[in-house]
């Protein structure tokens, strides 16, 4: 780029990392859509998003199709730094794996990664049965 | 622009792009959005620091029909910063 506009691009797609496959398997622990999510995550595929550092995640191939469906995880841990950061795990309108959001309280970048063990689980949404819905919708 | 009522929903571009990305997709105005979370939010300020169990607070605001749910992290002296938007 030759100018300050800012980069809104999704970053190359690249493989799930270790650590990030961690913070979903915490997160969908014990939930209907722990069966589902977790066989096959590790060979996911994901791009990096344009959200100033904060490490959320895109899973979905065709991100001008994306559409929010619904948040099925949520945590909150506290980053290195001492901030809050509170990250979701969503799917598309098509029950797709969506995007693993992470929105830290100041919107600064994320310093280190969190361990599982540091991550509090937040039970609040809806508890939906299945992972895809009928396409005939 | 973002924090003229203290409630900011990003500090640059690309957070706010981040913040708005998905009621950008659904066509909703940035502004009219920002204004119906200021006033869901105007009756529980000041959120209490630190959060409870570090989590952001949930509101919900239905915007031109559309009922969204914000996630907002509250700050020092009074700035509340929202970070996650979602719609329907």
């Amino acid at each position: 780029m030759s100018d300050a506009s800012p980069d809104l691009k999704l970053g190359p797609l690249r493989p799930l990392r270790k650590e990030e496959k961690a913070l979903i398997a915490k997160l969908v622990a014990g939930t209907p859509f722990e069966g589902e999510i977790l066989p096959g995550i590790s060979a996911a595929h994901v791009r990096d998003m344009p959200d100033g550092g904060m490490g959320s995640i895109q899973f979905r191939k065709h991100p001008e199709k994306q559409r929010f469906g619904k948040t099925i995880a949520e945590g909150a841990f506290r980053d290195a730094d001492d901030v809050p950061v509170s990250v979701t795990l969503n799917l598309d309108d098509d029950g797709e794996l969506l995007d693993l959001d992470v929105f830290k309280a100041d919107f600064s970048p994320l310093v280190r990664y969190p361990d599982p063990d540091d991550i509090t689980v937040i039970r609040r949404h809806g508890e939906p049965k299945t992972l895809r819905r009928n396409h005939s919708e | 622009m973002n924090n003229a009522t203290g409630v900011v929903f990003g500090r640059n571009p690309n957070q706010t792009h981040h913040t708005f990305r998905y009621t950008d997709a659904l066509g909703l105005d940035r502004s009219n959005v920002m204004d119906a979370i200021r006033r869901d939010l105007q009756p529980h300020l000041p959120l209490p620091v630190p959060p409870p169990n570090d989590a952001p607070f949930i509101g919900t605001v239905t915007v031109d029909g559309m009922e969204l749910r914000y996630h907002a992290y509250p700050m020092e002296e009074g700035l509340v910063n929202v970070g996650r938007i979602t719609g329907p």
